[in-house]
């Protein structure tokens, strides 16, 4: 699968070309023009093959204000190849005009048919048409002047227009496109790579059907051109427009290096119009294959988004309905609870008999010991609960983290939330920890600070961030009312709570996801007069250590 | 004959029913336990004596459940539910119930002792009057109907005198069957002889 320049970078930016890349248009406009310079008509630059025309438009399409340089670009050819110096007059007129065609065209592309759309059938066919008219229009000025200056019989403009023509046409069909998506050509390279049977069978394809046009039997047997359309449809069937491009240029440049073999003169002309056929069947067709490629990768990515979208719904469900789920958690906890709380104060009255040889007490003690598993194990379960799966460590900025976080609570427009400030140290280093981990445990202590800062008109809750050896202190301080000893002696117990309608989980929970992630919630001493807790998470030694 | 008190534990969890049980047992107290309100209900009689200390929520029969059908089936025994996490509406409908009283879990096992003691004398004393009650009633039904009609109407407040008018009878035979029938009700007092009266009218209107 070959991927495309995504539609986000659309349109194409048009900026003013380097003077490194006007030179080497430059370059390369005159020695492609040098190099199809085969079979003219009357020595004029009216060849079956005009591949620097795909270059010009590829050109004026990505660069604006080049409108001189491409004149002179097409001036200067027509001097050096073909060394024409008479008809003065003529030439410069014929290059204006001809770049004033293709900077139309250019224009036309640009605002009307993006090359980004020429990855689906319509825009395709759209950019066919285009470059049909662009080339009719451009051969109609050319060869209409090179008539009136009687260069070329008037009986002979027809013949030299269809060769005008069908040599401009080949050129854009084939290198604009091709140029334009230059970008892409390291993932095209990757999906050649990736089916290396059917990349070698069209290079030994298009060797064979060059062996049979050129080489073997009548040299220039128009009929076996058609074997050309077996691997070059095949690259568009499987690599979509980028293949069948590859492919393409590949039979443009044996044909140009064919022909010039060729000691009789050989009809390139007529070449060049099965080209033509072959270059608008296999854009049309590697359209459909590369149109049909974006949209599953597009619905995959819907299909992803739309997962990582449902997730977030569990989760955000989950917490909503963590009310109902009080009485049964509650529950569920309390059985181990109550049997271990049992068991001790058994254990505990067997010894104050001075009994101290009660065969039960160490069995007692053994079972109370198995409720604190049972009940550690229902935390666990709880903190899945929370989490849904086993940590995933990753290398995590904590910066965007929290900042995404206080930006959730100011669009639910809780109450306090305007109270909140974040104090982060510069170049904070990256941690190792879960994402949705740290996302619950902060959520968790800011909640808590909301809750214990709610209803005072000069609340401040502060969220800091800093390096403290080898790890990250990130912390949650408030000024609201704060803890009794006897809270800051139970905080992190499940169950423990100072508010009216709390369960009494969140801090337990949250110590118990930061210890999966290799780190610790603790309790810290104020700097604001209320509570602060301090969440430590290991630095992230790869990432983290660099300056 | 005279029964133990019991505590009927029902819980479904075993741990817990293992547990309470040894602490019951250590803190000097019978104890059966039952995985299930129907196991329990299976077990109980009117002649049960004890209390009940049932889970509030249990697979199959809960323990609301099972309170109202002790109460229907006139099991006459005190309900202690526990709850983990005791919301008010449960306690409400409990309390409603006839339960005798509601712990949460887990238990401060002094507060579960305290209560459970208090459930089982309550028991006695409530089975010591009812008792009582079957006794007097059955004193009552060895009354004649004379003796019926005096103890009504001196419950009325009405004098020898007034009496003999009413039932037309001369004063000296209403003190005879006054006599009669404070000997066979026990009575010492004309107190007594009200507290009597008050028995039989409930008698006569249930």
């Amino acid at each position: 699968m070959v991927s495309h320049t995504s539609n986000t970078q659309n349109p194409a930016k048009h900026v003013r070309a380097s003077p490194w890349l006007i030179a080497l248009y430059f370059v390369a406009h005159i020695a492609l023009d040098a190099v199809s310079y085969v079979q003219p008509v009357l020595k004029l630059g009216i060849t079956p093959l005009s591949p620097q025309t795909g270059l010009v438009l590829a050109f004026l399409y990505a660069y604006r204000g080049n409108f001189g340089w491409v004149a002179a670009a097409f001036l200067v050819a027509e001097i050096v190849i073909r060394g024409i110096p008479m008809h003065s007059w003529i030439l410069p007129l014929q290059a204006i005009s001809i770049t004033a065609v293709y900077q139309g065209a250019a224009w036309l592309l640009r605002h009307k048919i993006p090359m980004d759309d020429v990855a689906t059938l319509s825009g395709t066919l759209k950019f066919i048409a285009a470059a049909a008219a662009t080339a009719i229009t451009a051969g109609t000025v050319s060869v209409g002047l090179y008539t009136l200056a009687n260069l070329i019989p008037a009986d002979q403009f027809a013949s030299a227009l269809a060769r005008f023509w069908v040599g401009d046409l080949n050129g854009i069909l084939l290198l604009t496109p091709l140029l334009l998506r230059v970008a892409d050509a390291p993932s095209l390279l990757r999906a050649l790579i990736a089916q290396p049977a059917a990349f070698v069978g069209i290079l030994l394809g298009l060797f064979a059907a060059f062996t049979l046009v050129f080489l073997v039997g009548n040299p220039g047997d128009l009929r076996f051109f058609y074997l050309f359309f077996v691997p070059a449809i095949s690259a568009a069937l499987i690599w979509g427009i980028p293949g069948f491009l590859m492919a393409a240029l590949a039979l443009q440049i044996s044909l140009v290096v064919g022909v010039q073999r060729l000691t009789e003169v050989a009809p390139l002309v007529d070449l060049q119009f099965l080209m033509s056929t072959l270059l608008v069947t296999g854009l049309a067709l590697g359209a459909v294959v590369t149109e049909r490629e974006n949209s599953a990768r597009l619905a995959l990515q819907r299909e992803k988004q739309l997962r990582d979208s449902e997730s977030n719904l569990a989760r955000a469900s989950r917490a909503a309905t963590t009310g109902e789920l009080a009485s049964t958690l509650a529950h569920e906890l309390n059985q181990p609870m109550t049997a271990l709380v049992s068991y001790l104060r058994a254990s505990e009255i067997m010894m104050a008999d001075g009994n101290r040889n009660d065969a039960r007490l160490g069995p007692t003690l053994r079972k109370a010991a198995d409720e604190a598993l049972r009940a550690s194990d229902i935390l666990r379960r709880l903190r899945n609960f929370y989490a849904g799966r086993d940590p995933q460590l990753e290398s995590l900025d904590l910066q965007p983290i929290i900042e995404k976080l206080v930006e959730a609570l100011r669009r639910s427009e809780r109450t306090g939330v305007e109270s909140i400030v974040m104090r982060m140290d510069n170049a904070l280093p990256a941690v190792i920890a879960d994402r949705v981990f740290i996302e619950v445990i902060l959520s968790n202590l800011l909640t808590n600070a909301l809750d214990a800062t709610a209803g005072r008109s000069n609340a401040v809750i502060e969220i800091a961030a800093c390096r403290s050896g080898k790890t990250v202190l990130l912390s949650v301080d408030d000024n609201g009312r704060g803890m009794s000893e006897q809270l800051r002696r139970d905080l992190f117990k499940a169950f423990v709570t100072s508010k009216a309608d709390g369960l009494g989980v969140g801090l337990a929970v949250s110590r118990s996801l930061a210890e999966a992630c290799g780190g610790e919630l603790r309790l810290a001493e104020s700097s604001l007069g209320g509570a602060k807790l301090e969440l430590a998470l290991p630095i992230d030694d790869v990432r983290g250590e660099l300056p | 004959m005279k029964i133990d008190p019991m505590i009927y534990l029902i819980d479904d969890d075993a741990a817990i029913r293992d547990a309470l049980m040894l602490l019951l047992n250590l803190r000097g107290m019978n104890a059966e336990a039952f995985s299930s309100a129907e196991y329990a209900l299976a077990k109980l009689n009117r002649d049960s004596r004890g209390c009940v200390l049932t889970d509030l929520r249990m697979p199959g029969m809960s323990g609301l459940e099972l309170l109202a059908e002790i109460n229907a089936r006139e099991i006459n025994l005190p309900v202690v539910l526990l709850t983990a996490h005791g919301d008010v509406a449960t306690t409400r409908a409990a309390l409603r119930g006839g339960a005798f009283d509601f712990l949460e879990k887990p238990i401060d096992e002094d507060i579960l002792v305290d209560v459970l003691t208090h459930a089982i004398s309550e028991d006695a004393r409530g089975h010591q009057k009812r008792l009582q009650t079957e006794t007097q009633l059955a004193r009552i039904n060895t009354l004649t109907q004379r003796e019926r009609q005096v103890l009504t109407l001196l419950g009325r407040g009405l004098q020898n005198r007034e009496i003999a008018i009413e039932l037309s009878i001369s004063p000296r035979t209403v003190e005879v069957y006054k006599a009669r029938m404070m000997e066979k009700l026990d009575c010492s007092s004309i107190a007594d002889v009200v507290k009597m009266s008050l028995l039989l009218d409930s008698l006569t209107r249930s």
